[in-house]
């Protein structure tokens, strides 16, 4: 049984690979938010350090970010040569494997809290096509954070076995160094010990002393890393100083109906009954952990603590490890009625029912990405070939990074806001640049940032509702990139010779 | 799953409990005097100091606090660093000797003191010339003295008057405390004491117009100011913060007293950040009781409790060393004192100046001159000067408060957005630049 169960997780750990893969490659693009990781990566692979400081990004600041995981990526660059395995063909490997890696991690979580190994299948399934994990294009952190975070609640529910508390350790080192959005699990673990005690259950010591451990060492990396961010921005760290006018992007007030379109509506209901019958009937240690992980999210996502997005993929994954557990009690419920087709017709009904809730979202997630167009890429590729010089350059702050990956210009913002005093007032200023109709002013900020080059992307044109800048004029903007995509040369100034 | 390293805790805390004075005293010595070396110049920090020291003769005498600094004001700047750092190492000794006549357990003392001495909140009133390190110091020997037996007890009176006359929210924290003493040693006497004391501090508060709170001498956050780690210059190290989180919900009912001195405490701080000092002095109990929760109990992973204690030890000390370097910015530099002194040689005496709200107490204390500017003020004019877009926005207010002079240090120049406001503005005509060093600016308004 446990042979036959293997070779199915194998085929569905190879069919999410595959799937993601295919995805993957159907464009070269990447989403906006991986350029700045590509860029470290690139850094990292030719310098042996991150950049912490980065005269590309806002036209020169300094940075500060946990550097595992492009140390991880730059290490795969390394060993295989440019040639055979370029870096961008990496960058769409990598992320992908270790989020197909879920799949092996889910099966197993699944099997530890219900002793099924048809019902982990299943739920390892559903963490294959979960929607919300279907960013195939994204080369972030989050790859390698959200598959060692379930390892590390893995090696947890499984001290008492050998060698597990160091498993724990070094994933959980891992994951300090990944992201600062370890913190989900800080707080899950004092949710766990909270809960517990409320219940009367009595922890195992080994537990309690690696949630203090953890504490303290998350505590001390984060700090050892940031604090100069620290000091600069206070409590508003959580927020990573993001402007005001785009905030809401990143934590949106969050609404059921969104949550179940992510999570996928089978996953949903059947994770919201587990949840239900285990706060008041049932006494299972493990599922407790979990569903402390799942308060835990909720509300530090209801307090705006945690990133919507990152919240749901935590979320939706954790219903789809109690999956398994609804999948037993109804096979269990089964057992005991005189239905004699059930043990073909519930799989069957299950994976149709899932198929039919999951596939299409989860296809529709991948190809409503948010990354370059093909244009962009291709003025950009241009740009850069051409203009040899660093000069800054005006594009929304989302398309900075991606600019500065492909032309290696400097960009007047980007998605990186930390430590950077003036952000809101550069998004403010980008808009303007964008939309007004008064070349003077237009000029003047020009003048502020420097621009040398300004460019019209189709985001842009969407964003703005502008088919063109307003203020062009011949003698002050010279067209140097005429296609989807506008790129021209500031030739005026407003300041005195 | 048991491993069984060797234990280094039990003998470590051992010794340090046998010879904690030693070790707080040279502890607090390093991290006071280390300040002074980095700068080479042993001046004041923090802009209360200059205020104090320039408010100091202004004040009559029953402001025993304010005599206390007015004799120190005669000295060099120097010799009152010294002074202060000496006052800091006597108000240890004070806290050790009052520990061990209430006969509180040697090594929850020893921590506390080590944890006291690398405090932002207990180093910073030390490191310039406090109102907070005169409470404390009187306050100690008063509670001292109270703490011997006899009819020298009453002696104590002497300096916890010294205590009153600094604020009510000083004075009302003061009484609390000597009430929870009084409760602690369950002794009628400290209760009727504790009474005297509140109807004196109620008689000086109303009596001698002293105001509710001293300051504020910064910009005030309440997260910041006690979370050195998150940009304050006072509070706790936010490892103390989780050990005090985990002391304070760890067998509550041995010391209800430490909780309401805790409650009171968080109350003041809530109604004032400047009385960030009481809270912290609690919280670092509750962190040392919250230190011995989890570590004298024996782990089932010995090896995972020495490498967590080595993290604590770790990040208090890298909070330490973080917080150090950045005390150095609370002293203005020699670059700035030479333009004061150009201020004070080059302008009239009765010239009105406007800087910002810190920098006003430099230019009071070393320039001699008065300011439109201060952390007292409660209106908005200063943010309305710093953020004037127009000329006829900002003329009006300048002349409303007679200001001659701007003064612009460095570090508040490249805090001011260049392309508007006031520095955009000191470009017309009416405004002349008339000293100018490494950043540093002094403008005429004609």
């Amino acid at each position: 049984m446990k042979e036959k169960a293997n070779y199915w997780l194998a085929f569905i750990f190879l069919a999410a690979l595959t799937v993601r893969l295919v995805l993957a490659f159907s464009t070269p693009a990447f989403t906006y938010d991986s350029y700045f990781n590509l860029r470290q990566v690139d850094y990292i692979s030719n310098n042996g350090f991150p950049q912490f400081h980065d005269e590309l990004s806002y036209s020169g600041r300094d940075l500060r970010f946990l550097p595992l995981f492009h140390y991880f990526t730059a290490l795969f660059d390394l060993i295989t040569p440019d040639q055979f395995i370029p870096p961008e063909i990496i960058a769409k490997i990598i992320p992908n494997l270790l989020i197909a890696s879920l799949v092996i991690i889910v099966y197993h979580i699944s099997d530890k809290m219900t002793g099924s190994k048809t019902a982990s299948l299943f739920s390892a399934g559903i963490a294959a096509f979960l929607p919300t994990l279907y960013e195939t294009n994204s080369f972030t952190v989050e790859a390698l954070f959200i598959p060692l975070i379930f390892l590390i609640t893995f090696c947890f529910i499984n001290l008492k076995e050998k060698n597990f508390v160091y498993y724990y350790i070094i994933a959980f080192l891992a994951a300090c160094l990944t992201s600062s959005a370890t913190f989900l699990i800080i707080v899950g673990f004092g949710i766990y010990l909270l809960l517990s005690a409320i219940e009367g259950k009595k922890l195992q010591k080994a537990e309690v002393e690696i949630i203090l451990f953890s504490l303290f060492f998350y505590v001390w990396t984060q700090f050892l890393f940031f604090k100069e961010v620290l000091a600069s921005e206070g409590m508003s760290f959580i927020w990573q100083n993001i402007p005001q006018q785009i905030m809401r992007w990143y934590f949106p007030q969050p609404s059921l109906l969104d949550t179940m379109l992510s999570v996928s509506i089978i996953p949903f209901l059947a994770g919201i009954y587990v949840v239900g019958r285990s706060l008041f009937k049932l006494k299972n240690t493990k599922e407790f952990l979990y569903i402390s992980l799942v308060i835990s999210t909720t509300i530090l996502t209801w307090l705006r603590l945690v990133q919507f997005k990152l919240s749901i993929t935590f979320f939706s994954i954790i219903l789809a490890i109690f999956f398994a557990s609804f999948y037993k009690e109804m096979v269990d419920f089964f057992k005991r009625t005189r239905i004699k087709s059930w043990k073909i017709g519930l799989p069957a009904i299950t994976i149709i029912l899932l198929a039919a809730t999951m596939i299409f979202p989860a296809l529709t997630t991948a190809k409503e990405q948010s990354m370059p167009s093909m244009d962009a890429i291709q003025a950009f590729r241009w740009f850069g070939e051409t203009i040899p010089q660093k000069t800054t350059t005006l594009v929304q702050f989302e398309e900075g990074n991606a600019l500065s990956y492909y032309a290696g210009k400097r960009n007047v913002m980007d998605d990186h806001f930390s430590l950077q005093k003036d952000a809101e007032q550069r998004i403010l200023d980008i808009s303007t640049m964008y939309i007004t109709t008064f070349q003077t002013e237009a000029l003047g900020l020009f003048d502020k940032y420097r621009v040398g080059y300004i460019i019209l992307t189709p985001k842009a044109k969407s964003r703005f509702s502008v088919d063109n800048f307003h203020y062009i004029t011949q003698e002050c903007f010279e067209p140097i990139y005429n296609q989807e995509v506008k790129i021209y040369r500031v030739r005026c100034t407003l300041k005195e010779a | 799953m048991t491993d069984e390293p060797r234990n280094i805790i039990k003998p470590v805390f051992k010794h340090l409990a046998r010879y904690h004075l030693f070790y707080a005293i040279i502890t607090a010595a390093v991290v006071l005097l280390l300040p002074l070396f980095v700068i080479g110049q042993p001046l004041l920090f923090g802009s209360e100091s200059y205020y104090n020291l320039q408010q100091a003769p202004q004040q009559p005498a029953y402001h025993l606090s304010f005599k206390v600094v007015e004799t120190m004001s005669h000295l060099p700047l120097s010799a009152i660093s010294i002074i202060q750092i000496l006052a800091a190492l006597i108000s240890l000794t004070f806290l050790f000797k009052i520990g061990t006549t209430l006969r509180i357990n040697a090594k929850k003392q020893s921590l506390f003191l080590l944890l006291l001495a690398v405090s932002p909140a207990f180093i910073i009133p030390f490191l310039g010339l406090s109102q907070m390190s005169i409470f404390i110091l009187f306050s100690l020997l008063g509670f001292y003295i109270l703490t011997k037996n006899g009819r020298w007890r009453c002696f104590s009176i002497i300096f916890f008057a010294v205590a009153l006359t600094i604020d009510a929210v000083s004075s009302l924290f003061l009484v609390t405390l000597l009430t929870t003493y009084g409760f602690y040693k369950r002794d009628k006497n400290i209760y009727y004491f504790s009474g005297a004391i509140a109807l004196a501090a109620i008689t000086a508060f109303l009596l001698l117009h002293l105001p509710s709170v001293i300051g504020p001498f910064h910009q005030q956050q309440l997260s910041a100011d006690f979370i050195s780690d998150l940009g304050g210059y006072s509070g706790v190290s936010f490892f103390l913060v989780l050990l005090a989180i985990i002391g304070l919900f760890s067998k509550w009912k041995d010391s209800i007293e430490m909780y309401v001195l805790f409650i009171a405490a968080a109350v003041l701080y809530i109604y004032s950040p400047q009385t960030v000092l009481f809270i912290t002095v609690i919280t670092i109990v509750f962190a040392a009781k919250g230190f011995f929760v989890i570590f004298e109990p024996k782990w089932q992973l010995s090896s995972l409790k020495n490498f967590t204690l080595l993290l604590l030890l770790l990040g208090v000390l890298f909070s330490s060393a973080t917080y150090e370097q950045r005390i150095t910015e609370l002293q203005p530099t020699a670059t700035e004192l030479e333009v004061l002194a150009w201020i004070e040689s080059s302008t009239p005496k009765d010239a009105r100046f406007f800087t910002s709200s810190e920098d006003s107490y430099y230019l009071q204390y070393f320039a001699k001159r008065e300011t439109a500017t201060s952390f007292q003020r409660q209106d908005l004019t200063e943010k309305h000067i710093f953020e004037a877009v127009y000329v006829q926005d900002l003329f009006p207010l300048l002349e409303q408060e007679d200001i001659r002079y701007i003064y612009l240090s460095a570090d508040l120049r490249e805090t001011l957005p260049q392309e508007q406001g006031l520095l955009f503005l000191l470009q017309n005509e009416r405004f002349k630049l008339a000293h100018s060093q490494e950043g540093n600016e002094v403008w005429k308004v004609r």
